[in-house]
């Protein structure tokens, strides 16, 4: 038996010694990722039989697949047995102690992005018991909820609370065996969001991971479960523009949306995970599947996303249409500088009778950096009436960056009508010479003309969102011109 | 003598093309034969794993197994497989057979500022010539069909176009053989001068009695100025399976306009790699795909721009009715250092019944920020309003539907520049659609 297992060996005695119901507090799993270390984590975390099950099906369905290749990204090769599945939160010890101990640099970007002072701190993951102001809100806002009768936890909380739902709905839309990274992540998921909207309730507030405190450090195999009964709505927000202190390099989470009848589920994202420095060392790697179902008549799923983090991103948040008149929609801007590797667009697969999509997707390269818009709009047999309008644009700044579009579209039924346009240029040299001219700046010039490039994608962003998602664009592009 | 292939044949297909090549004569192209069976055993058939098949499924194919389409001898009274409809006066017209063109003694085509000669004919007197030939377009993954194409074919035309040609060239693309599965592998090649200036006309037809493997490559280098007009036009019956692919190298300035309409066929696969290597070249490309019965039409442009001030433009229009499967699959790479490169692409699809299917891929890879790209994709049926306005007027349905279906095309058709040749396919077209007679009275 190899010394990995049996120090998984050894840690499952030790647990069983104190009993399942363990402070976790230091608790860490060695490198290595074997059945033992599934089960482990599903021990620690105290899961009901099910889903342990679930996660075993996933891992052994996870050996037997291949890292997909066909992404125009590259990246040194991810040695998935060298890292650790599992960490309690990071012990204080290792956090800075006080922002004069954060990088400058961070400080410098948190000060353009407009943040408030509390929560630089917050951001920059310095060791304070609490942020008092957060607290507060998150308990004003608790209160709120429960009175609507809606579900709001970490994922954990609600495997506990909750199980009914999570074996009724995870797993639903993206299965087990998804693919690679969507295996790995239902064997070894450590945390994440679960969103339940009763019946005929429409969510009093836009819902956060950035507020949700328990969330914080929930890992690198995020799980995000959000389901809209009947008559439902919901805005979610996840992540926020200001740059987040991350030790994984490896991100591979899922998201999984279920509107029912007449619901509808907005899903904003804005990702701003280390990109690496200006040569390219260092960054997150970003795989994520993210996919909603419209299982409902008359549901509506709607992805907004500002992609500007991250050394590699791998995403396409998609819409299963399955429910008749349902409508999915996709607005998208990937921004990669530097060494950046973005490769993301979505899936509008139309099943059901006059379902609608549009996607939006606005892809920006500078520096060295390869920016693909990679989509599917798949019209099957049974979708009659089916309508889709797609509009994917590219900008680049510099010569050595470059911008790809890979765009499916699978058309079967004759009633159905689908659009795609693209267009990839350069700012308009005209353009900056009429801002120059008159006197602004050429690095405002070219924030100007690219926040009007984006307009159609941010102006779906929730309002406080639209307003920083500006900011961070001007700031992920310094350097970019000039 | 040939050395055995590395790897084993996996299929019946894969097998008997093995055992074709074999049976080649042991003369100065062995050695570029055997290279590229080697590399096409290797990378095997293609599944639809492989991006540029995701559409087309060959498993069919792979369990049958093909011999050479039997040598006619030049001039021997064989009966007629079907006439080309294109031919018109004053056009001069050669016929290749089986793979085998039939031509008169000597390089005279009869027009002048071309000198036509048999590709066997080169290999035998300057094999180098066909050798040394640029395979870049050959080494990709896309280009598997080429390698076969060079590992066994037998024949073919090489044309040297030195001015301005007056007429159409006319070259007829027909099979004669007899029951069973026979493979024709021909190739053309087609070499200019500086400011030469011809039309290329390919019409392939089917074949009589078995079915048919018809696997072509047409290779078209353009020297400085030069401008070509080459259109590839399919009728066969519905038991033949065509590849072709067409290889345009540019050289500065020079232009092309290629047309590939597609017409007939039971799987109809056309490859385009135009590779506009010379500063200031243009090429535009035109496809008509008319999708009917169980046909399936896969038709894959790759379009390069690797020197500064290129321009493309593409236009597409296919037609999905019966079972039939129509894919557009384009892909425009601008390379580092093509400043100035514009491209433009235009697909759109109309899908007539519920049984059919249209696949659009118009993929973009641009590696340069001096660039003008876009492209335009639409699927979609006839538009309402406009059935409407012809139904208001008293024209009968089926009649309007066919009307307008017509002039969806009319984008491609007018684009094609000799009129009789336009004439030609516009009176075939008519013959595919509903409504032949009434669409004709209209005319």
């Amino acid at each position: 038996m190899s010394s990995k297992s049996q120090d998984v060996e050894a840690l499952l005695s030790q647990k069983y010694r104190h009993g399942f119901v363990t402070d976790i507090e230091s608790d860490s799993l060695p490198p290595g990722l074997d059945e033992g270390v599934v089960t482990a984590i599903s021990r620690i975390k105290q899961e009901p039989q099910f889903l342990l099950d679930w996660r075993l099906k996933a891992f052994r369905h996870w050996l037997t697949m291949r890292e997909p290749a066909w992404a125009t990204v590259r990246y040194t090769p991810i040695d998935y047995q060298d890292i650790s599945y599992y960490s309690a939160p990071r012990a204080p010890a290792d956090a800075p102690k006080s922002l004069e101990e954060v990088d400058p640099k961070l400080l410098a970007t948190y000060e353009k992005l407009g943040i408030p002072l509390h929560e630089r701190a917050r951001l920059a993951g310095v060791a304070v018991d609490a942020v008092f102001d957060s607290v507060s809100v998150a308990t004003t806002f608790k209160e709120k909820l429960a009175k609507a009768g809606v579900i709001f936890c970490s994922f954990s909380e609600a495997v506990r609370n909750h199980p009914e739902l999570i074996e009724r709905y995870l797993g639903t839309v993206v299965p087990a065996g998804d693919n690679f990274f969507a295996a790995l992540n239902s064997a070894v998921f450590s945390d994440g969001s679960f969103v339940y909207v009763p019946a005929g309730v429409r969510c009093p507030m836009e819902l956060s991971t950035y507020f949700r405190i328990n969330a914080a450090k929930t890992g690198q195999f995020e799980r995000t479960l959000i389901i809209a009964a009947e008559g439902a709505s919901v805005s979610y927000l996840e992540g926020c523009t200001a740059p987040m202190r991350d030790e994984n390099q490896l991100h591979a989470a899922v998201v999984e949306l279920v509107a029912l009848d007449d619901a509808k589920i907005k899903y904003s994202t804005v990702q701003n995970w280390y990109p690496g420095d200006e040569n390219g060392v260092g960054g997150i790697f970003n795989f994520v599947t993210k996919r909603g179902e419209c299982r409902g008549r008359n549901s509506k799923i709607s992805w907004t996303q500002v992609e500007t983090g991250s050394a590699i991103t791998w995403k396409y948040p998609s819409c299963v249409l399955k429910g008749e008149n349902s409508v999915g929609e996709f607005y998208s801007v990937a921004v990669a500088n530097n060494h950046q590797q973005a490769d993301t667009g979505t899936k509008m697969i139309h099943i059901g009778r006059n379902t609608k999509s549009t996607i939006v997707a606005k892809g920006i390269s500078a520096g060295h950096a390869s920016n693909t818009y990679r989509g599917q709009v798949k019209i099957l047999p049974s979708a009659s009436g089916a309508r889709n309008f797609t509009q994917c644009d590219s900008l680049l700044m510099g010569k050595l960056c470059s911008a790809h579009t890979f765009p499916y579209v699978e058309v079967r039924n004759p009633g159905a009508v689908v659009e795609h346009e693209a267009s990839t240029s350069k700012i308009g040299e005209d353009q900056l010479f009429y801002c120059l001219q008159r006197g602004v700046s050429a690095e405002d010039a070219v924030n100007m003309i690219v926040s009007g490039f984006c307009k159609s994608v941010f102006k779906e962003l929730p309002m406080e969102f639209a307003v920083e998602a500006q900011n961070l664009l001007s700031v992920s592009l310094e350097g970019a011109v000039g | 003598m040939n050395e055995p292939a590395n790897k084993a044949a996996t299929s019946a297909a894969l097998r008997s093309f093995e055992a074709s090549w074999r049976a080649r004569p042991a003369d100065g192209l062995a050695a570029m034969r055997g290279e590229a069976m080697q590399r096409f055993l290797a990378l095997g058939l293609p599944t639809p794993r492989d991006e540029s098949w995701r559409y087309t499924n060959l498993r069919a194919m792979a369990a049958m197994s093909f011999i050479d389409a039997p040598r006619i001898a030049n001039g021997a009274v064989t009966a007629a497989p079907g006439e080309s409809w294109i031919a018109g006066a004053g056009m001069s017209a050669i016929r290749i057979l089986n793979g085998y063109p039939q031509l008169g003694a000597g390089a005279d085509s009869g027009l002048a500022h071309v000198a036509v000669r048999s590709l066997r004919a080169v290999a035998e007197s300057e094999p180098k010539v066909i050798a040394e030939r640029h395979t870049a377009a050959a080494e990709s993954e896309e280009g598997r069909w080429t390698l076969l194409n060079r590992a066994l074919f037998v024949d073919g035309l090489h044309l040297r176009i030195t001015g301005r040609v007056a007429g159409p060239i006319l070259i007829v693309h027909a099979a004669n053989c007899p029951d069973g599965s026979h493979a024709v592998h021909s190739r053309l090649i087609v070499e200019t001068g500086p400011g030469a200036a011809a039309t290329i006309i390919e019409h392939h037809l089917g074949a009589g009695g078995g079915t048919l493997l018809a696997n072509r490559a047409t290779e078209i280098d353009l020297a400085p100025g030069a401008s070509i007009e080459h259109y590839r036009v399919f009728s066969g019956d519905e038991r033949t399976t065509q590849f072709d692919s067409v290889d345009v190298r540019h050289g500065a300035d020079s232009r092309c306009r290629q047309f590939t309409v597609v017409l007939g066929g039971a799987l109809v696969r056309t490859d385009l790699r135009a590779h506009l290597g010379g500063i200031g070249a243009q090429h535009d490309s035109y496809a008509l795909l008319a999708g009917r019965g169980a046909r399936q039409i896969d038709c894959v442009n790759t379009i390069v721009h690797a020197a500064p001030r290129t321009t493309s433009n593409q236009t597409a229009r296919a037609i999905g009715a019966g079972s039939s499967r129509v894919v557009f699959n384009s892909k425009v790479i601008v390379e580092r250092g093509a400043a100035g490169a514009q491209s433009q692409q235009s697909s759109r699809g109309l899908l007539l019944s519920p049984n059919a299917e249209l696949d659009t891929r118009p993929q973009l890879q641009i590696h340069e920020d001096d660039v003008k790209c876009a492209h335009g994709a639409t699927t979609g049926r006839l538009d309402p309003d406009m059935l409407f306005y012809l139904l208001s007027r008293g024209i009968e349905r089926s009649a309007a539907q066919s009307l307008l279906i017509y002039a969806f095309l009319d984008d491609v058709l007018t684009g094609i520049a000799s009129m009789p040749t336009r004439r030609a396919i516009e009176d075939a077209l008519v013959e595919e659609l509903p409504d032949a007679d009434l669409l004709r009275s209209f005319r």
